[in-house]
């Protein structure tokens, strides 16, 4: 990924420790302030290594002269304008992500008490102008707030080189653009898991009782409370909480259900462990339950005992140390929810994930009630719908490469951008696939990507001469949340009739061994796929002939989407 | 003998500062013998020498060309 960094001012010894930080190649014009020049000009260097991001850094008490804004409509009109430049630049580079700073604008006008000042309004005025755009913001007014804009910025420097930062300033920007570049690319956590006692409130609810506990709407106890109103941030962002507590269940239940200052409730759990066993063995139980690696863990306990102990039985889980001083709770859920969770854009399925979790559990408990399997699929009322890839479902696609590892035939991870260019490639085909039964939605849930080219040989020609048509399958993934369902098959078939329907006569799939896929090694054999080449480098190649019989899909309806536009 | 004691313990810091931005520099390194001495590295020492409350007054920052330089600086 090659990333590009723009500003007003110089930023050379920043684009260094960027480049240190994030190990990537960082572009940035040798010219002075000539980033609205190289932005607007699509032949411009910046555009010439077709970059992944592109940062722009302004320096917001440099953007009005030395006065500040001096009156609303100036502020806005100067910055409307730079505000279409970076949308137009970003509307006709859809393949590069546009990452643009908050203004820091400070007062310097020496000015009454009683007076305008519009350099808060300026600030808040760009603000609204990137979110329109779907710009994603670098947060550099709200990083030069919390170091202190003394520490932020350099005088001596920046009257000697331009340059405005302070190496503590510039070390603070390049770490946030790296977790943007890490956001960009999906390596996001999928669950935060808490202790109750000590960090969901204050005291232990054994020994104090719900009335007991330190938790309150106001005052001291408000403490735990904005810690939790971070965590329900975190949750509406996709993110699933549980909670691990060395407690009896009906003390800790009635704590979150019964403690009237209590901002997580029982529903915004996905699981709930409350016993005497120990952290790491509970963790791995909810893995379990909820279908995920432990790898995709933050634990967060205010007891360093068993912090220690998870860090030591599961080195995989993500285990911050936690503020010694209660008042910074707050604070250290947003580091938290920066280093962890960082989000690129939300998905509908990431605001919906908590529900889907719990239609779940609602399914395994109606399970029970049906004889066999199949008559327990067939209740389920499923309906797969099948979409081709666009601008609309390719952050869902990207962020399903990234996440899938268990059900995922070949592991290739893409970025959005390089989706992008494959659903532009015409000899390219792919195919979303969304799921919803009398539970609920899944959202989209399997992806496959299908490379079409002619084939080759010799014989590649039809008894008319024409070439025959090959796919050979780049991505073909599915959610494990909808594993054993006959979904896979539902959509393998959906996929193979289209490239049917586009002429395709022979289909190439592959197994590429990972540590975490070894569930679906028999796959391709199972749909009657003929294995071509046995294991060799990780890597086992299949082929199917289609014919013109489908494969039975049983229990799942497949609808086909048409085309947007 | 504490006062030189003090003065080399702020030398070796500064030496030690400054091998962030220019990782082979001794007290003898100057950017005549160091070609990747740029002026941008200048400006990344003094901001580096910030961080360490030892600040090179802006009247004398155009002053430095060597180690000995920011040493004597630091120590006016």
């Amino acid at each position: 990924m090659t990333i590009a960094l723009l500003s007003n001012v110089t930023v050379t010894s920043l684009a260094m420790r960027l480049n240190r930080a994030s190990r990537e190649e960082v572009y940035s014009p040798s010219g002075y302030n000539t980033w609205l020049q190289e932005l607007s000009d699509p032949a411009s260097a910046l555009y010439a290594n077709g970059p992944e991001i592109i940062f722009i850094i302004l320096h917001g008490a440099s953007l009005f002269g030395d006065s500040g804004p001096k009156s609303g409509e100036e502020a806005t009109s100067s910055l409307a304008q730079m505000a279409d430049a970076i949308g137009q630049a970003a509307a006709s580079h859809e393949n590069t992500v546009f990452a643009v700073s908050s203004l820091d604008i400070p007062i310097k006008k020496i000015r009454p008490l009683v007076s305008r000042s519009f350099e808060a309004y300026a600030s808040a005025f760009w603000r609204d102008e990137m979110e329109k755009r779907g710009i994603p913001v670098v947060e550099l007014a709200e990083l030069a707030s919390a170091i202190g804009r003394e520490h932020f910025y350099n005088n001596r420097v920046w009257y000697m080189g331009s340059l405005p930062f302070s190496q503590n300033g510039e070390e603070t920007i390049a770490e946030e653009m790296r977790r943007i570049c890490r956001a960009i690319r999906s390596a996001r956590k999928k669950c935060l898991a808490l202790d109750l006692d000590g960090t969901l409130w204050g005291g232990a609810i054994g020994e104090l009782g719900v009335e007991g506990v330190h938790l309150d709407l106001t005052g001291s106890g408000s403490r735990f409370r904005d810690f939790q109103r971070r965590m329900l941030d975190l949750k509406e962002s996709g993110v699933l909480l549980a909670v691990i507590s060395k407690n009896n269940m009906e003390d800790a239940m009635a704590g979150i259900r019964e403690h009237p200052a209590m901002l997580l409730r029982e529903c915004d759990f996905a699981a709930i462990r409350a016993n005497w066993a120990s952290k790491p063995e509970n963790l791995l139980s909810i893995a379990k339950e909820l279908n995920i690696g432990t790898d995709s863990f933050v634990f967060i306990d205010d007891n360093p005992v068993e912090r220690e102990a998870m860090q030591i039985a599961l080195p995989e889980v993500a285990v911050p140390s936690f503020p010694a001083d209660s008042a910074q709770l707050e604070d250290f859920m947003i580091r938290v929810a920066r280093e962890y969770f960082l989000q690129f854009r939300s998905t509908d399925e990431d605001r919906a994930k908590t529900e889907q979790y719990k239609a779940e559990a609602d399914r395994r408990e109606s399970m029970s009630a049906f004889p066999n399997m199949d008559e327990y699929l067939a209740s389920l009322n499923m309906t797969l719908s099948l979409e081709g890839l666009s601008k609309r479902n390719i952050p869902r696609a990207s962020q399903l490469t990234q996440k899938t590892n268990q059900f995922n035939l070949t592991t290739r991870r893409y970025s959005e951008a390089e989706l992008m260019d494959l659903a532009a490639d015409p000899s390219v085909k792919g195919y979303i696939g969304g799921l919803r039964d009398r539970f609920g939605e899944y959202g989209n849930i399997a992806l496959c990507v299908a490379k079409i080219f002619d084939k080759a040989d010799k014989e590649g020609k039809d008894g008319s001469g024409n070439p025959i048509k090959k796919a050979s399958i780049d991505v073909f993934l599915m959610s494990c949340r909808v594993m054993g369902r006959g979904v896979e098959s539902a959509f393998l078939s959906a996929v193979e009739q289209d490239l049917r329907e586009a002429g395709v006569s022979e289909i190439e799939a592959f197994y590429g061994q990972t540590s975490k896929n070894e569930a679906v090694r028999g796959f391709w054999e199972k749909m009657g796929y003929e294995k071509t080449s046995s294991m060799e480098d990780g890597i086992e190649t299949y082929m199917f002939s289609l014919g013109p019989k489908l494969r039975d899909t049983a229990a799942v309806n497949v609808l086909k989407v048409p085309k947007e536009g | 003998m504490k006062e030189t004691e003090d003065a080399n313990g702020i030398k070796d810091k500064i030496i030690e500062t400054i091998r962030t931005i220019l990782p082979e520099a001794t007290a003898e390194t100057s950017m005549r013998n160091t070609p990747s001495w740029d002026s941008l590295k200048t400006l990344q020492i003094v901001m580096a020498l910030d961080e360490d409350d030892i600040a090179i007054p802006f009247e004398r920052i155009a002053d430095i060309r060597s180690v000995a330089d920011i040493l004597a600086i630091a120590a006016s």
